[in-house]
C-alpha cells in the first residue's frame, strides 16, 4: 500500500470549510480577519476560526491558518496575542511566510508551515527552516518534481506542493504590481490581478510591436491530475489545491475529483489517468491548465494571449438541502427550468443523470423556471440525495 | 549620506567611482533584476579595482535558488569570503544556511525585496547571522525610520532609480515574441499601458518588470535614518548617471534632485503613500 498524502483544500468561510471536508478534503487552509493574504476573501472571525476547528476535530480533520502577509510595524504587538488565541482554539497548524514569526510561534507552541510566499525551492533553505522548528514547507511553484524529490530525500521535512488552480506568473512574493498600478498590496492580500491585463509591447525605441493579441503576463492555470501518481510515490506530503475566494461548487467539484484519484491509485497502485476527470476540472474553471514547471516543460504555450475574456461558471445549477418523500429541496444558483438535463453529484452519492420534469416552488405551486438567484424549490428526483449533494448541467 | 550605487553598466564604474562610497555587483547566473552581470573572473578582478580604491563591495546573489544552483553558489560564497568584500545581498534562505554551516566570515545583506517591511523581521534575521537589511521601496518614511531605530543591523535604503516589481522565472517576452513572430534585438522593452512605459528585460534566466517611472527619494534623504542608501541606475547611460553624481557632489541633494525631476519622469514612490491593506467590499 502507497502512503497516501494529505488533500488540502482552500475555504473562504464556514459554508466552504464543510463542503470542502464533506467532499473528501483531509484538511484545510483558511485565513482570519488579520494577517492573512486575501483581503479580499470573506476570512474568518476570531469566532469563526473557533467554529472551524471545532468543526474540524469533530469530522476528524485538520485545520491550517494562514498568517502569510508581509507584516508592517504597526501589525507587530498584535501578533503574538493572534496566535495564543489561535494555539487556544487548537488548530493543526499556521501557515507563515515571514520568518520572524517562528520563534513566537515555537513559544507559543503552535505547529508552523511555511508558506509558498517564500518560493523556496532547495534543501538548504528548508534545511534551515528544520533547524527553526519549522514541520512543512510549501513550496514554490516553480519547484520540478526532480527538485521536490531530491529536497524530500535530502531533508525530510514534510512538503507541500500545489496540485491545482491559478498561479502567480512570478515567483510568489516576488510581485508588487499591484501596489504600483492600484495602490494594493499584493502581498498584504490586495492583489488586483494586474498579471492578467492586456498591455501594447513597445521596443527600446518605442516602437510599438504588438502582435496579433495583446502582450500579457498571465500563465494558464495548473492541473497536476497527469502526474498525481508521481507526486504520491515522490512522498510528498500534502497535495495542496489554490483558492479561497472560489465557489463551493468548484471546492465541491476539485476536491471531489482529487479525491477519487488519489484513492484510486493508492488502492490499486496502478495509475490510469482520467481525462474525463481533467474534462470535469476544466468545465468547473474555464481555464486552461497545464502540469506548469513539474516536468520542466515551460514554454509559450503556458500562457494566455486571450485578453481580459474571463467566463463565469453556469454549470452550477443548485444545492440540495434537504430530501424528503422523493422531493429534493434545493437552493439555486443559476438559472435552470423544467426539461433541463442535469447531474447530481455528492460526497456520497454515485452521480447520476436526470431529466427535471417537476419543479415546486416553496408554497408546492408546480412552476417551469427557477430564474430568481437563491430561489429555494422542490424537484422530483426519484433516487435519494442528501444535504450539500449538488446538481450541475449535464455535459 | 553613504551612497552604494548598482551600476548600470561597466562603463559607469570606471566613469563614477570616485563620487560613490561604494557598488553592488552582480555575477552571472547568480543575479537578476539587473541589465548586465558579471562573468566570474570579471567580478573578482572588479572586487580588486574597487577595493583598491578604498570603496566598499557588495555582491548580489538575489535569485531564488534552486537545487542545481547550490554547489556554485557555496563555491562563489567560499571564494567570496576570500576576497575581502563588505558583504553579499540575498534573497535567497540557502545563503544564511551555507554561511552558518560553513563559518563563513562573510557579511550578509538581507534583500527579500518586497517582504523586507518590519523592524521584528530584520531583527531575527540579525539574530541568524544577517548583518545587514535592505528595505522594501514598498514601505512609507516613518516605517523604514521605525525599523532603522528599532534594529539592530545596519540598514540600506533605496533612493534613487527604476524599482523591481515583477521578477519571474518565466520568459515572458521571448515567449510572445515566439507566439506572434515578432522580430526585434531590444536590449530593453517596454509594456504600455494607460500612458506610462515600464521597463521589462531578460537577464539570468529571469524576466523583471520595472517601474515606469523613476523613483527620486532624494528630496528625503535628510528625513531618513539610514546607514546606506542605494542608488539603482539601471537603464542609464553611464554620462547620465555621472550627470547626476557630480550635481550631488558638487551641488547637494536638493539641486540635483530638482534637476532629475526636470529631466526625467519621477515620482517618490510609496515614501509618503501607503498601501491599501483591507479593501473594503465596495471598492472590490
Amino acid at each position: 500500500m502507497k502512503n497516501k498524502p494529505e488533500l488540502l483544500a482552500p475555504a473562504g468561510d464556514l459554508e466552504r470549510l464543510k463542503i470542502a471536508y464533506l467532499y473528501g478534503a483531509d484538511a484545510c487552509y483558511i485565513g482570519g480577519s488579520l494577517f492573512s493574504l486575501r483581503a479580499n476573501a470573506i476570512n474568518f472571525s476570531d469566532e469563526e476560526i473557533k467554529q472551524a476547528a471545532d468543526i474540524a476535530k469533530e469530522m476528524n480533520k485538520k485545520l491550517y491558518v494562514t498568517v502569510n502577509i508581509a507584516l508592517h510595524n504597526e501589525e507587530i504587538d498584535a501578533l503574538k496575542e493572534y496566535l495564543k488565541y489561535l494555539k487556544k482554539v487548537s488548530v493543526d497548524a499556521i501557515i507563515i511566510s515571514d520568518p520572524s514569526i517562528i520563534p513566537i510561534a515555537n513559544e507559543v507552541g503552535l505547529e508552523i508551515h511555511l508558506s509558498t510566499q517564500q518560493s523556496t525551492v532547495n534543501y538548504e533553505s528548508v534545511s534551515f527552516f528544520k533547524k527553526k522548528g519549522v514541520t512543512r514547507i510549501v513550496l514554490a511553484r516553480e519547484a520540478s518534481l526532480n527538485e521536490i524529490t531530491e529536497i524530500i530525500d535530502k531533508t525530510g521535512v514534510e512538503i507541500e506542493v500545489f496540485v491545482h488552480g491559478a498561479m502567480c506568473s512570478s515567483y510568489s512574493g516576488r510581485c508588487v504590481l499591484s501596489n504600483v498600478f492600484t495602490k494594493r498590496d499584493s502581498n498584504r492580500g490586495g492583489c488586483s490581478q494586474i498579471c492578467r491585463w492586456d498591455f501594447d509591447l513597445l521596443s527600446s525605441f518605442k516602437n510599438d510591436l504588438t502582435g496579433e493579441k495583446p502582450f500579457t503576463l498571465s500563465t494558464k492555470d495548473l492541473s497536476q491530475l497527469k502526474y498525481l501518481n508521481q507526486m504520491i510515490d515522490a512522498n510528498i506530503t500534502s497535495l495542496k489545491i489554490e483558492g479561497r475566494m472560489r465557489s463551493i461548487y468548484y471546492i465541491a467539484t476539485v476536491v471531489s475529483i482529487y479525491r477519487r484519484a488519489i484513492d484510486e491509485y493508492v488502492s490499486k497502485g496502478v495509475y490510469e489517468y482520467n481525462s474525463e476527470y481533467e474534462k470535469v476540472l476544466f468545465n468547473v474553471a474555464n481555464r486552461d491548465s497545464i502540469t506548469q514547471f513539474l516536468d520542466g516543460n515551460i514554454n509559450k504555450d503556458s500562457q494566455y494571449y486571450n485578453g481580459r475574456v474571463e467566463l463565469s461558471n453556469q454549470d452550477f445549477l443548485g444545492i440540495i438541502l434537504e430530501y424528503n418523500d422523493g422531493y429534493a429541496k434545493i437552493e439555486q444558483r443559476n438559472h435552470f427550468k423544467k426539461g433541463e438535463h442535469v447531474t447530481f453529484f455528492g460526497p456520497n452519492l454515485n452521480e447520476f443523470d436526470f431529466v427535471i420534469d417537476e419543479i415546486l416552488d416553496e408554497e408546492k405551486n408546480k412552476i417551469d423556471v427557477v430564474r430568481h438567484p437563491r430561489q429555494v424549490v422542490y424537484i422530483k428526483v426519484p433516487i435519494k440525495l442528501t444535504k450539500l449533494d449538488m446538481m450541475k448541467i449535464k455535459k | 549620506m553613504n551612497l552604494i550605487v548598482m551600476p548600470g553598466s561597466k562603463k559607469e564604474i570606471k566613469k563614477c567611482y570616485e563620487l560613490v562610497d561604494g557598488y553592488i555587483l552582480s555575477l552571472e547566473n547568480l543575479s537578476v533584476n539587473v541589465n548586465f552581470s558579471y562573468k566570474e573572473k570579471e567580478l573578482f578582478n572588479e572586487i580588486e579595482f574597487l577595493k583598491s580604491k578604498n570603496k566598499k563591495v557588495y555582491v548580489s546573489l538575489n535569485k531564488n535558488m534552486h537545487n542545481d544552483d547550490i554547489k556554485f553558489l557555496t563555491e562563489v560564497l567560499f571564494k567570496l569570503e576570500e576576497s575581502n568584500i563588505d558583504g553579499v545581498f540575498f534573497y535567497d534562505v540557502s545563503l544564511v544556511n551555507i554561511k552558518n554551516r560553513n563559518n563563513l566570515k562573510i557579511n550578509l545583506v538581507w534583500n527579500q525585496e518586497h517582504m523586507t517591511t518590519n523592524y521584528m523581521t530584520s531583527e531575527f534575521w540579525y539574530q541568524n547571522g544577517v548583518s545587514s537589511t535592505m528595505l522594501s521601496y514598498e514601505i512609507t518614511k516613518d516605517e523604514i525610520n521605525q525599523i532603522s531605530k528599532s534594529s539592530s543591523s545596519n540598514i540600506f535604503v533605496p533612493i534613487f532609480g527604476y524599482q523591481p516589481i515583477f521578477t519571474s522565472k518565466r520568459m515572458l517576452l521571448t515567449y510572445y515574441k515566439e507566439e506572434f513572430d515578432i522580430i526585434d534585438d531590444s536590449k530593453v522593452n517596454y509594456i504600455h499601458k494607460e500612458g506610462s512605459d515600464y521597463p521589462i528585460i531578460e537577464e539570468n534566466d529571469t524576466f523583471t518588470v520595472f517601474t515606469a517611472k523613476m523613483f527620486n527619494g532624494l528630496p528625503f534623504v535628510n528625513e531618513l535614518v539610514s546607514d546606506y542608501f542605494v542608488f539603482n541606475s539601471i537603464f542609464l547611460n553611464s554620462d547620465e548617471v555621472h550627470e547626476i553624481l557630480i550635481k550631488i557632489k558638487k551641488e547637494g541633494i536638493k539641486s540635483a534632485s530638482s534637476m532629475i525631476d526636470e529631466k526625467y519622469n519621477t515620482d517618490t514612490g510609496f515614501l509618503n503613500k501607503k498601501t491599501i491593506y483591507k479593501v473594503k467590499k465596495d471598492e472590490e
